[in-house]
């Protein structure tokens, strides 16, 4: 029996710019259906390998796979299973909402599923010219445009930045929802972690253009602990981060350990990921 | 196929023409151009093996088809730039395929006003082919990706080019060239078009990417303002520096008009801007400018050449007709150089010279992305104050340009034209006021709608600057005598402004401003 076929496999990879190196080493592969929180503080390099994944920017090492075929020489079979939501949706001003949905969906086969919650989700007047739609009214646009084929992959990157809460928690209530309706694999970078951590089942934090963690929220939740002082040597754990409060983050926690913690004075908790990330991300 | 013929279709919409302004300037210079051709009733045009054009057809021509093709070049590269185009398989071929039919039907639309005048086809297309070059290669994606000297290479030549080429001689030469020639041009032409817009731009808007360039240009924005605030308040104003003595190497200093500014400005806390002292002599000599003229409201759009700028811009021009004015005759007479003939010609460069600066001094209305924030930062006021201080440095700009395009035109076009000196006052005076009232032009629309589109003041610009200054100073200099009720015409830009003058600021101050985007893709 043939190996599934993995959404995304990124080897080795390096990009640099002028005298910066972006990333550096990144690997990273996405299983079917996972939902991946991309993390990271301004300048890890997130954007860039989100640029790099979705071929839009050259990587100076390494490969990167999408759907099993190499990202610079993509199918169009491929490119249609990929769903890209942008920051913030450029270009197209001169379109009214409708005439863009009717016009990019025109270049798709006619047979193309297409699932219509999402302009449901965005209520977009499609007589509205898209020069004078608010900013999160773009970004709603922005969403539609690149869920409502059934992508397979969704790559988004801080898709609710500019949207209001309402909006907001009901992206973040459907998006898992289409995901596990379909099978879908996402790769999402956000800032607002709180939302990550109800949708997501694995976070990858990066810190300068690296991997500095990268756990399945399973994990998360059963082997990563903050504890108030270092562990002891016995309790085979590794350290990650030291934490804000003179505490350490530490990962490989067992149960069994719960106990020698307490008879030690040291305090246990159960991570939220906000803290691991600012622990991380110093 | 099924793609292109999809592509093809917004070329028959109105998204084609929305955000295309060219479109509209090509429209106009075509309709000229098409009415001269059609006007025409010589018998022929060919005279001893050279085909020649009817007056002032071919710059008309040239610029309406460098217009129509500039404007299908801009619909193709603004498709194809966005990410959304690259995340759309297919689209970028099909918009490639859909910008080269639509080229070519213009081009062979193009070619019936010559065709009508008797010109042979080939040599048509290989005219037209020169232009599609130069056209489509208008996107500044590919050229940003070459390195700096090539970059400007590039330019240089384009521009060049473009510039010869609106010479009815440049283009007589191709229309009467033999038929061997002609096809290589036309060869070479399609295939420089055939590359250009088969380049794959990375596009512009990468994740990321617009943020980056919204905080550049937002930063630049915002250290202009700064300085422009700062330079308001005299308590905390650099004293004595070269930008006291006129030498302003940015222009980018606020006017003086009531309000007061944000407690960060007031506390002078910033420092004077290091760029003033900038640049060689010769630069700063260049940038010199009355005071009246050195802080203007807004800093990106109102910056106007100074005396010394203007005045090393038109010999700029002036050297620059005069030699292609000879080569041109050079070619046309074997190397026997007409004085008569070049001194005709350099009719051309009073109304270049007038037409260049008209177009320039209503710029400030189409790019509005500054004002709300100058108006919330830059300490202004009201709306209406800021519109009035937008109006006094225009009217400013207007006489300005007005008086020194008046002073260094009228003689030059005495000179190489018909008129007496004795009427150089007379001649002064209409140059000043066609520029001044062509200067107004686009305030009119102000007037009447509280939703200014960018499309309808930029044709009221083309008005004013293109058909007005231009047919205007062209009147002047003619060799047949100017009927009393033409002067007159050409006098009613005086009254015209000061109506405009009074009427634009109010009706500016009422008008919708639009939040524009800081960085358009």
């Amino acid at each position: 029996m043939s190996e599934p076929v993995l959404p995304l496999e990124i080897t080795h990879l390096v990009k640099e710019f002028s005298t910066k190196r972006a990333l550096n080493d990144f690997n990273l592969t996405l299983a079917q259906g996972e939902i991946a929180a991309l993390l990271g503080p301004n300048g890890a390099g997130k954007t860039t390998l989100i640029g790099c994944l979705l071929g839009f920017l050259s990587a100076d090492a390494g490969q990167i796979r999408l759907f099993g075929e190499d990202v610079n020489s993509l199918t169009p079979q491929v490119r249609n299973r990929i769903g890209f939501v942008p920051q913030t949706l450029t270009g197209f001003t001169w379109f009214r909402v409708g005439e863009l949905l009717t016009y990019l969906a025109g270049y798709r086969p006619a047979d193309t599923p297409q699932d219509d919650r999402w302009l449901e989700w965005a209520a977009l007047d499609p007589t509205a010219r898209i020069k004078s739609l608010s900013g999160g009214e773009r970004q709603r646009l922005a969403i539609v445009l690149a869920l409502r084929f059934r992508p397979d992959l969704i790559v988004l990157d801080e898709p609710v930045a500019s949207l209001d809460p309402q909006a907001r928690h009901d992206f973040m209530r459907l998006l898992p929802e289409y995901a596990h309706q379909h099978g879908a694999t996402v790769l999402i970078s956000s800032h607002i972690i709180s939302d990550l951590e109800n949708i997501c089942d694995r976070f990858v934090i990066m810190r300068r253009g690296q991997i500095v963690l990268d756990v399945s929220e399973a994990v998360l939740q059963g082997q990563v602990r903050h504890l108030s002082a270092l562990p002891r040597p016995e309790w085979g754990v590794h350290v990650l981060a030291p934490a804000e409060d003179g505490g350490v983050w530490v990962s490989g926690w067992q149960p069994g350990l719960d106990d020698a913690a307490l008879g030690q004075g040291v305090a246990v908790q159960q991570p939220d990921v906000e803290t691991l990330f600012l622990a991380l991300s110093r | 196929m099924k793609n292109i013929l999809h592509a093809l279709r917004l070329y028959a919409t109105p998204i084609f023409w929305r955000e295309n302004y060219t479109l509209l300037t090509g429209l106009l210079w075509t309709g000229v151009a098409l009415f001269i051709a059609f006007t025409d009733h010589s018998a022929t045009h060919w005279q001893n093996g050279l085909f020649k054009l009817p007056q002032s057809f071919g710059t008309w021509w040239w610029l309406g088809l460098q217009a129509a093709i500039t404007g299908v070049a801009c619909q193709y590269w603004r498709q194809v730039r966005s990410p959304l185009a690259s995340m759309t398989p297919g689209m970028i071929e099909a918009e490639y395929g859909a910008a080269l039919l639509v080229l070519a039907a213009v081009v062979l639309f193009l070619a019936v006003p010559l065709l009508r005048l008797g010109a042979p086809f080939l040599n048509v297309l290989a005219q037209e082919a020169i232009c599609l070059a130069l056209g489509v290669s208008g996107d500044m994606t590919g050229p940003k990706n070459l390195r700096k000297p090539v970059r400007w290479l590039r330019m240089f030549m384009v521009f060049v080019l473009f510039v010869a080429f609106m010479f009815p001689q440049a283009q007589e030469r191709i229309l009467s060239a033999p038929w061997y020639v002609a096809a290589g041009l036309l060869a070479v032409g399609l295939a420089l078009t055939v590359i250009e817009l088969s380049h794959r731009p990375q596009p512009v808007a990468l994740p990321g990417g617009d943020a980056l360039t919204a905080a550049s240009t937002s930063y630049e924005n915002r250290r202009k303002v700064l300085q422009a605030a700062k330079a308001r308040f005299p308590a905390s104003r650099p004293q004595g520096g070269l930008a006291e003595r006129g030498f302003v190497a940015e222009g980018a200093y606020g006017a003086g008009y009531g309000g007061g500014a944000s407690p960060a400005i007031q506390s002078g806390a910033i420092k004077p801007s290091s760029d003033v002292q900038a640049g060689s002599g010769i630069m700063r000599l260049m940038q010199w400018q009355f005071p009246w003229l050195r802080k203007p409201p807004v800093p990106n759009t109102m910056v106007t050449p100074g005396p010394a700028g203007f005045l090393a811009s038109s010999v700029v021009v002036l050297i620059a007709l005069f030699i292609m004015n000879v080569v041109f005759e050079a070619f046309q007479t074997g190397g026997m150089l007409h004085w008569a003939a070049i001194r005709k010609s350099m009719l051309m460069a009073p109304q270049m010279i007038c037409m260049i600066s008209a177009n320039g001094l209503a710029s400030w209305m189409l790019v509005r992305a500054d004002w709300p924030f100058l108006l919330n930062l830059a300490g202004y006021g009201t709306r209406a104050d800021f519109a009035r201080a937008l109006y006094t440095t225009h009217a400013k700009r207007a006489v300005q340009t007005a008086a020194l395009a008046a002073l260094f035109c009228a003689p030059l076009g005495i000179a190489f034209g018909a008129e007496k000196w004795a009427e150089l006052p007379l001649c002064m005076g209409a140059i000043f006021s066609v520029m001044v009232g062509a200067s107004y032009l686009p305030s009119l629309p102000l007037l009447f709608t509280r939703q200014t589109r960018p499309g309808v003041i930029h044709v009221f610009n083309l008005l004013g600057s293109f058909v007005c200054v231009q047919l205007g100073v062209t009147l002047l200099f003619t060799e047949h005598s100017l009927p009393e009720w033409l002067w007159g015409l050409l006098f009613v830009g005086l009254p015209f402004s000061a109506i405009m003058a009074w009427l634009a600021p109010r009706a500016l101050a009422r008008v919708d401003w639009p939040i524009e985007p800081l960085a358009a893709p």
